[in-house]
């Protein structure tokens, strides 16, 4: 057992009795929610748009005793969000905990060479998908007296520093909007609203990132922007564990609901420099 | 045949009963997602169990709303912004003598019959055309094309769903958008089915039924009401990525009773 998985056991039934929606949660920071969830005795049902991978993922959690389920969902999709929440009140009769962890990065050029349809395709996962999550777990929250959303956004829903990429930290930055808005929504409602804003996480989505950028050769608008390291050793293998995103999430969502947190940025450390004054 | 419809979602109006409930079953079975819609949360239950009875790992969802107003079409597009699939299915009729049919009952089928359709595809097609894709599909009656002296006003407000539909499909020009309508022939819903008992009474179903088809209903080569499942099929296929090259037209599933060769 790594220590990693020591701290976790640490902390056994701090979301007991609660049920939680995790979108994205067949692999990366998903995944590590929906582990560290269950393993504090929270119902988690896990929602993704890869069937296989989701299926992998719900036997590996759903040990004896616990409670994991997962439910295949676009969750861009406006009626098979409400189908989702419709069938975890159904079972389950609430929804205390929303964690909106699907999304995608996009690798895209500078905003002349950017199709619509990729950004299209980022906004739609990025921020539709959390617009419509939203709308329904304040449907339900607001019915049953309370509940948190957590939203999962990155360094690029603050800062947006490299050239390219516009899709990604338009999408990331509306949803910082939208969760600030929702902040005050919430409040006469008992419904907090957290952005956890992560840097360089280990996830399938980053390594995608160094596949994008390392099987070919670097876009040449990349250039200047990446250090050495990176170039050298690929930006995935640079990055923080899912596990360490985790365990804050449910540090959020294990908070009293007389106070609300609504920022927390998480860097790795030898990074910490790149950002300067703005972290 | 896998109709491909297992990403797409429906909305069936009026799909708590009839043709509609009919509709909503094959498409669910299909794998569509499908919005159940009916005016009270009664009926729309109950047509959920109805299919789940059958078919338990169905993807529906539940629509209460009136769509032959104007407020039950806000709360439709409030809900539910983003369809795939448009069955305009809801209409009623009535049999009235035409002189003593007043302004509103024609301005109420009105209503109800045409401009329910209207104001969901003035929403609804325009998404679909700027998605590129989508399916319109306007429940008309053989009775648009066969008027019925006794129900003038049903039967003229059937007809106009042909020339809206047509309209409508001219709009979908170079897309993957279709829009057409099915004219159904008398089927053997609940509200047919009394409504054939109250022409003969006391006589045995069955028999009533014969005798409506050979005496009302004489050019019928199937010489019997159709069944509900019969039109879902046939309109479930429409509704289909399949059914691509069907665009601005008029469909018959009517069991051969309108004599005509095309």
């Amino acid at each position: 057992m790594t220590r990693k998985e020591e701290n976790m056991k640490t902390k056994d039934n701090a979301l007991d009795g609660k049920v939680a929606i995790v979108t994205g949660g067949a692999s990366g920071i998903g995944e590590a929610v929906g582990k560290i969830f269950v393993e504090n005795s929270c119902k988690v049902v896990l929602v993704d748009i890869n069937r296989d991978r989701l299926k992998k993922v719900v036997e590996e959690i759903a040990k004896e005793g616990s409670n994991c389920k997962g439910i295949y969902a676009d969750v861009s999709v406006e009626s098979q969000v409400k189908k989702l929440f419709q069938d975890v009140v159904k079972e389950h009769g609430r929804v205390d905990i929303l964690v909106n962890s699907a999304g995608r990065d996009s690798l895209s050029p500078p905003i002349t060479e950017t199709t619509l349809e990729e950004w299209e395709k980022t906004i739609n996962p990025n921020l539709k998908a959390v617009f419509l999550c939203c709308r329904e777990a304040f449907i339900i929250m607001e019915k049953q007296g309370g509940g948190k959303i957590i939203n999962m956004g990155s360094t690029s829903a603050k800062l947006a520093s490299g050239p390219g990429h516009s899709p990604y930290r338009a999408s990331k930055h509306g949803m910082m909007g939208l969760s600030k808005n929702l902040l005050r929504e919430g409040m006469d409602k008992n419904i907090n609203v957290t952005v956890i804003n992560p840097s360089h996480v280990k996830t399938p989505m980053t390594e995608i990132i160094d596949k994008g950028l390392y099987d070919e050769d670097i876009p040449a608008y990349l250039e200047g922007w990446l250090d050495e390291k990176e170039i050298r050793e690929g930006i995935h293998k640079s990055c923080i564990d899912v596990e360490n995103v985790a365990e804050i999430v449910l540090f959020v969502a294990t908070r009293d609901s007389s106070v609300t947190i609504p920022q927390i940025a998480i860097y790795p450390t030898h990074k910490i420099h790149r950002y300067g004054m703005e972290v | 045949m896998d109709l491909k419809l297992n990403e797409k979602t429906a909305l069936v109006t009026a799909s708590t009963g009839g043709i509609g409930l009919e509709i909503a079953r094959y498409l669910a079975h299909e794998g569509a997602t499908v919005i159940i819609n009916g005016r009270t949360s009664e009926t729309v239950a109950r047509a959920c169990e109805d299919i789940y009875s059958r078919y338990p790992d169905v993807k529906l969802l539940q629509l209460v709303a009136d769509n032959g107003s104007a407020e039950g079409y806000k709360r439709t597009i409030k809900e539910h912004s983003e369809i795939d699939i448009l069955v305009n299915n809801l209409g009623i009729y009535e049999s009235v003598d035409f002189f003593d049919t007043t302004d509103a009952q024609w301005q109420h089928l009105f209503e109800v019959n045409v401009l329910s359709a209207v104001r969901l595809s003035r929403h609804y097609l325009k998404r679909m055309l700027s998605r590129n894709s989508g399916r319109i599909v306007f429940i008309s009656s053989e009775s648009a094309i066969n008027p019925a002296p006794e129900m003038a006003h049903y039967s003229a407000t059937k007809l106009m769903q042909l020339s809206l539909s047509r309209s409508l499909a001219e709009l979908t020009k170079g897309t993957n958008v279709t829009v057409n309508t099915i004219m159904p022939g008398s089927t053997k819903t609940a509200g047919v089915q009394k409504f054939i008992q109250d022409v003969f009474p006391g006589v045995e179903y069955e028999t009533a039924e014969k005798r409506f088809m050979k005496e009302n209903r004489p050019t019928s080569l199937i010489a019997r009401l159709i069944r509900p499942e019969e039109i879902a099929a046939f309109v479930t296929f429409v509704c289909s990525p399949l059914a691509s090259a069907i665009n601005g037209t008029c469909l018959r599933v009517d069991g051969g009773l309108i004599r005509s060769a095309v």
